[in-house]
């Protein structure tokens, strides 16, 4: 028969509809790309794209000072960039399908407070992780808090039963707890440690290091595998904790894996560069309307994203005022916002 | 042969009320519909997510000569489908997406994970449901009848042993809660499923339903063929109505309800 069936005509239209979504993930890194690019040509000294390109691929092709100003201050920053709003986007997806919650993000829970919190000690009261160099003991204890907050949060639930709602009310009131006690901190420290303590929580790429960097290349990487094999249960949660359960899934289990991954991603991010909201909360949006919630799609184009949105707010941070840095924290929203508002108006044109 | 569902001293409760105590119900065959009823605040959604494995239970819950209490979640999907009362959330799915991710969720042993075979059973089952047209429309741009209709599809695309479903048409006009239920018994009869669909139209269950469960206050007040469970004396005890029963030609009774009875000592 040469007349498609009403069936088969449908099951082409979906099979457009994921190809459709495969090129939007295709063109998404096409963009990052391109814009980690230019971040990298960006800049008061005057390296144009063909040294940057030629000096990438051969670094004795430049001069000592700018080979030094690409590899040692540019890439780092660059890359943190996108590896950091990959990072806080994947996790504030994640974050706002386990908790059912479009407002949610990375930091919903109190993570963020509970960095600053263990940043804090280090800083303010010198307590910390011994053995460490003296520059990672301010991250290990915001690592360290962010991370045990998690756990706490998860056996508070335990008692109570673990549904949605206990787990948030908890969270927020660990976030207060935190918060509070991080205020607590900041009026008892000296000038210089609370400006210190001010400037480490305004977050900033600038902290970006080649040592750093692999630490959380290689968290990303090992985290991404496990939210990608977990991508249909995510997407069957989507409708609601008893349809999930229903279908055999171990509802429980699967939200505090994937809150280890959120806290694990969060804490790290948090930890390196300090606090960047508005990526997490933000890339996931995006995404949604780019490519919906089958979260095989929604994963990973909430990492694009985010690391879009990083890098075109790294760009931003450079060139906003003449020859100052901005602490990206700052900037991130002043770029994102935009953004996110003509997507949101388009979709309105549309429907 | 179809295989049966047993319930003896089910025992079904939330933090602090005991909502279903020590109950036994007749065996519920497979191959046929059977209309669970009663009051708001019977059981009968507690009675479902008790069989479904989402409330905890003690007692018996046998299909055939398998016990389900207590398999564990993926075990227990592998026979037992179930539909929430409540209309799915605004999700940002295609209708044939959410089909799909119920069929992937956990894997089935008659399908796998091949994802052309999925694809096929989620379009024919949207097609039987009546909304294949809809497919690729939004679930978020949906009315909440057609949300209904899709959230009945999820459970049926999954061919279950055991269909549970906590009232499906609640939300349909009447042609769709005809086709729906209609499409229940060919469906329990093609495929020898013990289908269980909680309802609240008396007479849509005595109009389409082979056996009729009366739930109030968590026990069994009634049961049997319609003509048998509805009867105007366990109507006005169980739902404080005077009511005509009135037998039509099919031989199905019809219910006209002509007043409720004063409050009573409860
Ligand atoms: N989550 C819960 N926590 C505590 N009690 C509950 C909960 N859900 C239901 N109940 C109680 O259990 C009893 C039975 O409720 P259930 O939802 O099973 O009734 P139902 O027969 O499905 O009613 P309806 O026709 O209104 O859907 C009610 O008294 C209700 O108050
Ligand atoms: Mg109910």
């Amino acid at each position: 028969m040469s007349f498609p069936l009403p069936a088969d005509h449908a099951l082409d239209r979906y099979g457009r509809v994921l190809r459709r979504r495969v090129l939007v993930l295709a063109a998404l890194t096409v963009a990052v790309f391109a814009s980690f690019c230019f971040d990298l040509v960006l800049g008061p000294s005057d390296l144009g794209v063909v040294d940057v390109l030629a000096g990438l691929v051969r670094p004795e092709s430049l001069s000592r000072g700018a080979s030094v100003i690409l590899w040692d201050v540019r890439l780092p920053y660059s890359l943190m960039a996108l590896i950091v709003g990959a990072a806080l986007s994947l996790a504030g997806a994640e974050m706002q399908t386990i908790l059912n919650n479009p407002l949610a993000s990375p930091f919903t829970l109190g993570v963020s407070s509970a960095a600053s919190f263990g940043a804090a000690l280090a800083i303010v009261v010198g307590v910390g992780i011994p053995g460490l160099p003296q520059s990672w003991i301010a991250p290990a204890n915001a690592f360290l808090f962010a991370f045990l907050s998690v756990l706490l949060l998860q056996a508070l639930a335990r008692l109570r039963g673990a549904g949605v709602e206990t787990l948030v009310l908890f969270g927020i009131a660990l976030a207060f707890a935190f918060n509070a006690l991080v205020a607590l901190m900041q009026f008892l420290a000296s000038q210089e440690a609370l400006q210190q303590l001010v400037f480490w929580s305004m977050g900033s790429l600038s902290r970006g290091t080649w040592e750093n960097l692999p630490v959380l290349a290689v968290i990303v990487a090992c985290t991404v595998p496990f939210s990608l094999n977990a991508s249909w249960k995510m997407t069957v949660l989507r409708f609601g904790e008893d349809r999930a359960r229903s279908f055999g899934i171990n509802v429980p289990r699967l939200r505090f894996a994937s809150l280890l991954r959120v806290s694990l991603l969060a804490a790290t991010a948090v930890a390196f560069v300090g606090t960047i909201g508005f990526v997490g909360l933000v890339g996931p949006h995006i995404t949604r309307l780019l490519l919906g919630e089958d979260h095989r799609f929604f994963l990973p184009g909430a990492m694009l994203t985010g690391a879009l949105v990083m890098s075109l707010a790294s760009i931003a941070s450079r060139s906003l005022v003449p020859g100052v840095i901005v602490p990206v924290g700052i900037v991130t929203a002043l770029v994102g916002v935009p953004f996110f508002l003509a997507l949101i108006l388009g979709r309105r044109e549309r429907s | 042969m179809a295989e049966r569902l047993s319930v003896s001293d089910l025992t079904v409760g939330y933090r602090r009320r005991l909502v279903i105590d020590r109950l036994s119900l007749p065996p519920i065959g497979g191959g046929e519909v059977t209309a669970l009823i009663g009051p708001n605040g019977a059981g009968k959604s507690t009675l479902l997510r008790a069989l479904a494995g989402l409330q905890p239970a003690r007692g018996s819950v046998r299909l055939g000569g398998k016990e389900l209490l207590g398999l564990a979640p993926e075990r227990h999907a592998a026979h037992v489908s179930y539909m929430p009362q409540s209309v799915p959330a605004r999700v940002a799915l295609r209708v044939l997406e959410a089909v799909i991710s119920s069929l992937m969720a956990s894997p089935l042993p008659d399908l796998g994970r091949d994802s052309a075979a999925v694809r096929r059973r989620a379009m024919e089952t949207l097609d039987r449901v009546g909304i294949g047209d809809l497919a690729l429309e939004a679930l978020d741009e949906l009315s909440g009848g057609q949300r209904q209709l899709v959230s009945l599809a999820m459970s049926l695309a999954r061919n279950p042993q055991v269909l549970l479903l906590d009232e499906p048409t609640s939300a349909l006009d009447l042609h769709h809660q005809f086709r729906v239920m209609t499409l229940l018994s060919d469906l329990a009869r093609e495929r020898e499923t013990v289908t269980v669909v909680v309802l609240h139209d008396l007479n849509l269950a005595a109009a389409h339903a082979d056996r009729v469960m009366v739930l109030a206050g968590g026990r069994l007040a009634g049961h049997g063929t319609p003509l048998e469970a509805l009867t105007a004396d366990i109507l006005s005890d169980v739902y404080r109505v005077r009511a005509r029963i009135e037998n039509s030609a099919s031989g199905r009774p019809q219910i006209v309800v002509e007043g409720v009875t004063g409050v009573t000592a409860a």
